[in-house]
């Protein structure tokens, strides 16, 4: 993204799923919330986790252990959502991330961080903005932007536009903008 | 106030102009010789070059003062209007809106160069002042009221005595309009004599210094006649009134009456001017008040932003939530006096909830006359004629509801025009008159709108468009019955036109008309006769902020209908026959009525409750029931969007959030109902299958 590549050093936010850190860039990032109730939507792939009640509008919180194909989230303590901002393509729109944990912020240093490996993992190279590393520990720092809005949900906005209410996603942008005035 | 604020509320009232400039200058084609029609757009030019001016919009004064020009000529009755006139104007009028908007381009300055050249050949390049006063005996360009006054027409050369009243409203000051200047415009028109009467100017603690408490009355000998008299007052019209008494009978504002026999009735109305014109002074303070008000009350009305009025909706609804929790709370709390303050809140907030939602709602007018203009371009590029009439335009929808409609309305009237009204050959050849006649009508039904959009043309080719629904696979060969044919025309892509027109004929526009309408939570119905023509009728939800609606628990969470889908609930025995798939039927008092497995839909796994309940719901006038774990009862939604990445679901409709703080969603009971009877066909949507 275009904000790491300028900046000298850059904070992000990391978190843990499954074992392994993973971070997204805190600029992106609105606020944490510990685990809340989340409402079930029916019918919706399995990493839609839901949505839940921030503040007065409705917010979609995705489940990123069934997104990275990880084992199914079991709720602790630590669970935590984070709230971040998205971009898609016609604006900006608030989602959420059911973790295992948030850890803390972390400061990077621009050539701290190595491009993701072409091979050996998991994850598509697309959605990874970098790899950094914090004593031991790898930190996979997602690309925020991509990460919530992969193919699948891209054929699920098509859906949407056929179906359901811009104009009520234009009051969810509205919305939002005023949460964060 | 700054110039910036200034040029906003220009920039909006500009606009307001122009849009209403648009009817009277239809009008005018088939009613060339209406005074009214030319004075109204007259005005407006007038308006907002006067006020363009001042906001530093140069460019948009200029081309505008040419056009007031050519209006001034034709209200002088040097011309009247035909139709190049027209197509002028309303190309000039356009131009108008692009220069608000400020999207300035070379193409566009062109485009105004071209007007103004034209204009200037009808005026012939001079200014309409000089030439006042030879064309004043032209009696066709006068109202039918004026062609009376003059008795048959005579030029009149005798002096006449004029008697005339000003009395304007408080607030004229702050509009801007000066009233000296148009004091001794009156005077240089012959023997004047002017009277101020100050019996209104109130107790000097009262006094408003910004407020105008004077009224005039100026007596007049004049060879002038009566209309040059008006023409002073032209620009006071709305802020005040004015009475023209002569030998004929007098002028009330626009309105003319001869002489005595008619003063009666508009005594009660203007009395303190009718006592003025009697040379006596206001006497009864009372009445005159009266009259003050009256006329307060037709200026009083504020311009809001849109934004404000958003966050006030969205703020009542959080009320609307809080109060529904508060009511959750005093009831598990047991305490009177606890209760009886969550009673009264409630009622507030009801209150509270319809005024708002009241502020919100506009008349429908303002969109229907839009479509005048696009029905006069389209007959005029089709070469056929036709002929819109509306009614209904006073019918209120949320002002969100009506942007969301200008597109399908405007859709569906091309395709009328295109391919319902037949060419003028073809009419005749029908027997048909050979204007053809689109019908825009609006009207209340229940807490919906229905809007009507009927045609007198060829009608929808059934068996046509069956052919080539049966060929794109969207139909079972066999029979069928017309709704679902006819509701063909609104797939996307679909066409049986062969030639596609820039007008239409791709097969997009019907398709965003359902898309737009759907996203209303509104239906479509089509109605057509092959040979008399096709009806086209929405029906749109008056408000899509806040409904009543209907909660149920299924699965451990709690689910919303439309209260106004549904009909009755009922226990559900659960020895019923019911085969694996999600589909049955039940036998309603000797009716059958299938019945939809949510829980089944849903893919939920867990238990059933041990006593479901169906809650009968009527949809497009078929009875269907929802297999519910339990009936919960009434309840005030609030409608959210879902949020970002949740909103393909076709069947969830939005979501609210209960007075506990968690989420509930609101089901689409029509969209279920759509998607099972497409999955009877054998189609399973994607979105149905649980990943």
């Amino acid at each position: 993204m275009t904000g790491d590549e300028t900046r000298e050093s850059a904070q992000y936010l990391s978190f843990m799923l499954d074992g392994k850190y993973f971070a997204f860039d805190v600029l992106k990032t609105r606020e944490v919330l510990s685990y809340t109730k989340i409402t079930p939507i029916p019918c919706t792939p399995a990493y839609i986790a839901g949505v839940l009640n921030l503040r007065g509008s409705v917010v979609t919180v995705m489940d990123f252990r069934q997104k990275f194909g990880m084992s199914e989230s079991v709720i602790t303590d630590d669970s935590a959502i984070i709230i971040v901002e998205a971009n898609y393509d016609d604006g900006m729109a608030v989602v959420g991330a059911l973790v295992d944990a948030v850890k803390g912020v972390l400061r990077f240093e621009k050539d701290q961080i190595e491009p993701p490996p072409k091979v050996g993992m998991k994850l598509s190279a697309d959605l990874i903005n970098g790899i950094g590393k914090q004593s031991d520990d790898f930190v996979v720092i997602l690309n925020v932007d991509r990460v919530f809005s992969e193919d699948d949900l891209s054929i699920a906005r098509e859906h949407f536009e056929a179906g359901a209410g811009e104009l009520l996603q234009g009051e969810s942008v509205q919305e939002s903008a005023a949460a964060a005035g | 106030m700054d110039v910036e604020a200034l040029r906003d509320i220009f920039r909006d009232e500009a606009a307001e102009l122009l849009a209403q400039m648009e009817m009277p200058l239809i009008e005018l084609e088939s009613n060339p010789s209406d005074s009214e029609l030319i004075n109204t757009v007259f005005r407006a030019l007038h308006t907002i070059k006067g006020s363009g001016s001042m906001c530093g919009y140069r460019d948009l004064a200029g081309f505008t003062h040419d056009l007031e020009n050519l209006f001034d000529c034709m209200r002088k009755g040097r011309f009247s209007a035909d139709e190049r006139i027209i197509r002028l104007s309303l190309k000039a009028k356009d131009c108008m809106r692009f220069l608000l908007d400020g999207s300035d381009n070379e193409e566009q300055k062109a485009l105004r160069e071209n007007i103004l050249q034209e204009v200037r050949d009808i005026t012939g390049d001079i200014s309409c002042d000089e030439k006042t006063h030879e064309i004043k005996d032209v009696p066709e360009v006068m109202p039918a009221a004026c062609a009376d006054v003059y008795g048959s027409g005579a030029v009149k050369d005798s002096m006449e005595m004029y008697r005339i009243v000003f009395m304007p409203t408080p607030d004229i000051l702050s509009r801007g309009i000066k009233i000296e200047p148009m004091l001794s415009e009156l005077s240089a028109l012959g023997d004047f004599k002017v009277r101020v009467d100050i019996s209104s100017i109130p107790d000097f603690d009262e006094i408003e210094p910004e407020q105008c408490y004077l009224s005039w009355v100026v007596d007049l000998e004049t060879s002038k006649d009566v209309f040059d008299i008006k023409n002073v007052f032209m620009f006071t019209e709305d802020y005040a009134e004015v009475v023209i008494k002569y030998r004929d009978g007098f002028f009330l504002n626009n309105a003319f009456f001869r002489n005595e026999e008619e003063r009666e009735g508009i005594e009660k109305k203007v009395s303190p001017m009718l006592s003025l014109m009697e040379g006596r002074s206001k006497q009864d303070a009372r009445q005159e008040k009266l009259a003050f008000d009256r006329r307060r009350a037709d200026t009083t009305s504020i311009r809001v932003k849109n934004e404000k009025l958003d966050t006030l909706v969205n703020l009542v609804g959080e009320l609307v939530t809080l109060q529904a929790r508060l009511n959750q709370e005093s009831a598990v709390s047991r305490v009177p006096e606890f209760m009886a303050i969550a009673e009264s809140f409630g009622r507030l907030t009801n209150e509270l909830r319809d005024n708002t939602m009241s502020i919100r709602m506009v008349p429908i007018s303002e969109t229907f006359n839009s479509f005048h203009r696009l029905v006069h371009d389209l007959s005029g590029t089709l070469g056929k004629k036709i002929k819109l009439i509306t009614t209904g335009g006073e019918t209120e929808l949320d002002k969100n509801v009506i942007e969301a409609l200008r597109d399908p309305l405007m859709h569906i009237i091309r395709n009328s025009c295109d391919h319902g009204i037949e060419t003028v050959e073809k009419r005749i050849e029908a027997g048909k008159d050979e204007t053809g006649l689109i019908q825009l009508v609006a009207e209340h039904a229940g807490a919906n709108v229905v809007i009507r959009i009927s045609d007198d043309g060829g009608g929808l080719n059934r068996e046509k468009i069956k052919a080539r629904a049966i060929d794109r696979d969207l139909l079972p060969p066999g029979e069928v019955d017309d709704r679902q044919i006819f509701s063909m025309i609104f797939e996307p892509g679909f066409s049986t036109a062969e030639v596609t027109t820039d007008i239409s004929g791709r097969g997009v526009g019907m398709d965003v008309v359902k898309r737009n309408i759907e996203k209303l939570r509104g239906r479509i119905v089509v109605e057509s006769v092959d040979g008399t023509g096709t009806s086209i009728s929405l029906t749109i939800p008056l408000t899509l902020a806040i409904i009543d609606g209907f909660m149920v628990e299924l699965g451990g969470s709690p689910y919303i209908f439309n209260l106004t889908n549904i009909r009755e609930c009922l226990d559900f025995s659960t020895s019923t026959e019911r085969d694996e798939g999600s589909n049955f039927m039940i036998n309603l008092r000797g009716d059958i009525v299938p019945c939809i497995d949510l829980r089944n839909i849903f893919g939920f796994d867990d238990k059933e409750a041990a006593y479901p309940q169906i809650v009968i719901s009527e949809i497009a006038e078929e009875r269907y029931g929802f297999l519910v774990d339990r009936v919960i009862g009434k309840y005030q939604t609030v409608v959210k969007p879902l949020g970002r990445g949740s909103h393909n679901i076709d069947m969830i409709a939005g979501a609210t959030i209960l007075g506990d703080g968690t989420v509930a969603l609101i089901l689409d009971a029509h969209c279920i109902v759509r998607s099972m009877s497409g999955a009877a066909k054998g189609s399973v949507p994607d979105n149905m299958i649980r990943h």
